[in-house]
């Protein structure tokens, strides 16, 4: 081929691809274009739309401000009435001289009951006062050291045995004088070998009465404390029935006393009620508006598919719109590239050109 | 008118012993008023007692003095040795008597109870601490020395050995308790099977003293003063009882004890006493075995200052009580008693017997101021010694009428050479006839010697009948004889004596 036609075809090559490049951004400024209104379209379709909840307690509407609410005409006068006896009851309550009139007239009352003095208990807390002393006592008895109390039992215990031991003793005595053997003396028995075996016995039932005093006054010991602790709940008993029955008999005074602030305050529990039914009827509407929320958030949800459905469309359009644009584009620039392809590739391998087209291309 | 001669046959006179208690009319014919350095012998005559032999040729430990204890020490082992006691010495041996005293022992008297025990002997004294003497030991030591000696010995008066233990009593300061020795150990005072026991409340009268101790029938008796008291099943003492008690007898000292092997004879303050051996009673029955010399006997014992002896004899019959300090003993033949219960006596005066011991070979052991002595041969030592008969006063049936005696003939049945005397006296006086006889000279039997051309011939048993005529009259008439008796044996056969009866007096 020759220069010139090389030349040629590098020209329109060149044209082509040029061409193809101005395609291409005609159709990015389009795509842009296009996208935007898409976008302000969708906008304007997802809006908030306001809604009304109508019944006959009223209207709620809703707004992108914010909710209104409007209670019917009956509505309203039944909400006033009962804000004004919660204002009456509320004075009552508060009303000092209400208060008094009330005490005068439990006053009355009390004294027709011919109420109990609380100091008549006292023979009550008397015995309970005795009953403490008497645990007192016990209980140090208790703490008593338990070797002296010990040695007491033992005493006792030997002084009931200590006589029939002595006759034991004496028969022994006068059965071994009779038997000329009482000044008998054995380095095995000491004395006579019954004699051994009544010291032997009498040994072993000091041991026993020694270990029978110890277990003994353990018990003695165990059974002090026990009833100290009985003696001291029966005096506390005492003092706590004193207090209980004087606190009663308090308590129920008091409770007479109350009485007349039991009334102001029930006063004050109607003016609480009154206000809370006040306040009732339009919980009640909030409540309906709740309600058309629901259908609200249906038609809103319907309108962004909408909207949606609508932008999908569109950019769609626009998409192949932006396809086709892109199709031509390359369509020109493959022509151009095909032109220097030819040039500046191929069989002439001597040529200047050889490989720049590839590397533009590449 | 002639009268007929009457006779009084004395056969075997004396044959039952002195008789001082019985009217001398009324006696009986066969006693004896006196019958001195008498026995009663086998054949039941009248006859002279034997002498004692000494023994002791060297006796230069004993010095003056007389033995008073004779013991003799036997073991197991056929061991023996003779101890005595005398000069406040321990001696023994018979012919050299030799010192035996422990070293740094002091001894104040002689009156030593000694017993043989468990192949040991023990001597006891009161105020002395005992001493012991063993073949072992080959010493007499005292009991603090032996070994596993324990507990405090006992100085006490009186020792049995009986039932395996010892028994001591009467110590200086306490009458009335009994020590008992451990079983089988003499030297062992406490700890074991030792023991005591304080009869102060036992005696049957308040109060008494322990003078002597006996086991006899398997029975402890307690000898007091005045009171003796039996225990019985003393072999276990801890569980011995008392049995019985004896007010109103006792003795008068420990060595007035005898066992016979059928009796046991006491000396009491009233005469010489038996316990006899009960069997269909439990009250033990008390003799008199001295009721034909109770007075004298009482005079006797009333009459000693020192502690008597009493030896019983089997070989020869007889039990001897000694009265020491008067040089008297009285023999009692204990072959039979009497009618009345009592023993045939004679006595023994001028006796030099200061001790007796019987050994178990039948040796009666005599104790004297020459030495040791054993009951034999004629002659008290190499003196002879006076035999005397005098028969009870004689009435011939009819003490009112007068006797006039005619002829005495007594026979005498040994006596080789002996002079002897007989005699004869009228109504108590006292005064005697006197008709000397020599007795003819006895051959003595000689064998196993070679005597050529001497020819001797032995006449065996001398036997001399004396036909005497005799003078004077009574009413009651006395015969006797007094015979020296010089190393041979006399025994007085037969008495016969012929009297005319006169006229009333």
């Amino acid at each position: 081929m020759s220069l010139f036609g090389d030349a040629i075809a590098g020209a329109a090559g060149l044209a082509a691809v040029n061409a193809a490049y101005n395609k291409l951004g005609t159709v990015g400024e389009r795509a842009k274009t296009g996208a935007a209104d898409i976008a302000q379209q969708g906008l304007e379709q997802s809006q908030f739309r306001p809604y009304t909840v109508t019944s006959g307690l009223g209207s709620t509407q809703a707004t992108a401000e914010g909710l209104n609410v409007a209670l019917s005409p009956e509505q309203q006068a039944l909400q006033a009435q009962l804000g004004q006896g919660a204002q009456q009851a509320f004075g009552r309550a508060m009303d000092p001289a209400q208060f008094n009139q009330y005490q005068n007239q439990i006053a009355q009352i009390m004294g027709g009951l011919g109420a109990t003095d609380p100091r008549a208990y006292q023979g009550i807390a008397d015995t309970g006062a005795n009953a403490l002393g008497l645990s007192n006592q016990m209980m140090a008895a208790a703490g008593q050291d338990t070797a002296e109390r010990e040695r007491d039992v033992f005493a006792n215990i030997r002084a009931m045995q200590a006589p029939d031991e002595e006759r034991q003793r004496l028969m022994l005595e006068e059965r071994l004088q009779n038997q000329g053997r009482l000044g008998v003396r054995t380095s095995m028995f000491g004395g006579t070998p019954e004699q051994f075996s009544m010291d032997k016995a009498q040994a072993e039932a000091r041991n026993q009465a020694a270990l029978m005093a110890m277990q003994q006054a353990q018990a003695q010991q165990a059974q002090q404390a026990g009833i100290a602790g009985q003696m001291a709940q029966t005096g506390y008993g005492g003092a706590g029935l004193q207090q209980s029955l004087a606190s009663q008999s308090i308590g129920d005074f008091s409770n007479l006393a109350g009485l007349g602030s039991g009334l102001q305050g029930q006063q004050a529990a109607m003016g609480q009620q009154f206000l809370q039914g006040q306040y009732l009827p339009q919980a009640a509407l909030m409540q309906q508006g709740q309600l058309g929320l629901q259908n609200a958030n249906l038609a809103q949800a319907a309108q962004l598919y909408g909207a949606g459905l609508f932008g999908e469309a569109n950019m769609g359009g626009l998409e192949a719109y932006l396809g086709s644009g892109l199709g031509q584009a390359n369509l020109i620039g493959n022509v151009g590239s095909g032109l220097l392809a030819g040039l500046f590739g191929g069989s002439n391998a001597s040529s200047p050109f050889s490989g720049l087209l590839s590397s533009l291309t590449s | 008118m002639a009268q007929e001669l009457k006779s009084i046959n004395l056969v075997a006179p004396g044959f039952k012993g002195i008789n001082t208690e019985d009217s001398p009319l009324t006696i009986d014919a066969n006693f004896a008023a006196i019958a001195d350095n008498c026995v009663i012998d086998r054949f039941g005559r009248i006859a002279a007692r034997k002498g004692y032999k000494v023994l002791t040729t060297d006796k230069t430990e004993l010095g003056t003095e007389a033995v008073e204890v004779i013991s003799v020490f036997r073991d197991s082992g056929g061991n023996t040795k003779v101890f005595s006691c005398g000069n406040n010495k321990i001696l023994s041996g018979t012919t050299t008597m030799v010192d035996e005293t422990p070293a740094a022992y002091t001894i104040t008297a002689n009156n030593w109870d000694v017993v043989n025990f468990n192949d040991s002997i023990y001597f006891f004294q009161r105020g002395h601490e005992p001493l012991v003497y063993s073949n072992a030991a080959a010493a007499v030591e005292p009991m603090s020395s032996v070994s596993g000696a324990a507990g405090t010995p006992p100085e006490g008066n009186v020792v049995i050995a009986a039932w395996g233990r010892l028994w001591v009593a009467d110590f200086t300061a306490d009458k009335s308790t009994i020590y008992w020795s451990d079983l089988l150990q003499g030297h062992v005072w406490t700890g074991g099977s030792s023991g005591s026991i304080d009869i102060s409340k036992v005696w049957p009268d308040g109060y008494d003293e322990i003078t002597g101790l006996a086991a006899y029938n398997n029975q402890l008796i307690i000898f007091g003063k005045h009171s003796i008291i039996v225990y019985e099943g003393a072999d276990s003492p801890a569980s011995m009882a008392l049995l019985d008690t004896v007010t109103g007898i006792g003795i008068r000292c420990r060595c007035g004890i005898v066992d016979t092997g059928t009796d046991l004879l006491f000396l009491s303050y009233d005469g010489l006493r038996s316990f006899g051996r009960t069997i269909q009673e439990k009250s033990m029955p008390i003799g008199d075995l001295s009721r034909n010399i109770k007075q004298d006997l009482l005079q006797a014992i009333a009459a000693e200052t020192t502690p008597v002896r009493m030896e019983y004899s089997p070989e020869n019959s007889f039990v001897l009580l000694v009265f020491r300090s008067q040089s008297l003993v009285y023999c009692f033949d204990v072959r039979g008693t009497l009618e009345n219960g009592s023993y045939r006596v004679t006595r023994w005066p001028g006796s030099n017997i200061k001790a007796l011991y019987r050994n178990v070979d039948g040796v009666l052991y005599i104790g004297t101021t020459d030495g040791v002595c054993t009951y034999d041969t004629y002659l008290d030592g190499a003196e002879g010694y006076t035999m005397k008969y005098y028969s009870p006063n004689l009435t011939f049936g009819d003490s009112s009428r007068l006797k006039i005696l005619k002829k005495m003939r007594p026979t005498i049945i040994g006596g080789s050479g002996s002079v002897v005397n007989f005699k004869w006296g009228y109504d108590f006086s006292g005064n005697f006839k006197t008709f000397t006889n020599t007795l003819s000279i006895a051959g003595v039997s000689q064998y196993g010697v070679d005597e050529f051309g001497l020819g001797e011939y032995s006449t065996g048993i001398v036997s001399t009948t004396v036909n005497i005529n005799t003078t004077g009259d009574g009413a009651s008439v006395v015969v006797g004889m007094e015979a020296e008796i010089e190393g041979s044996s006399m025994s007085l056969q037969e008495y016969n004596i012929w009297s005319m009866v006169g006229k009333l007096v």
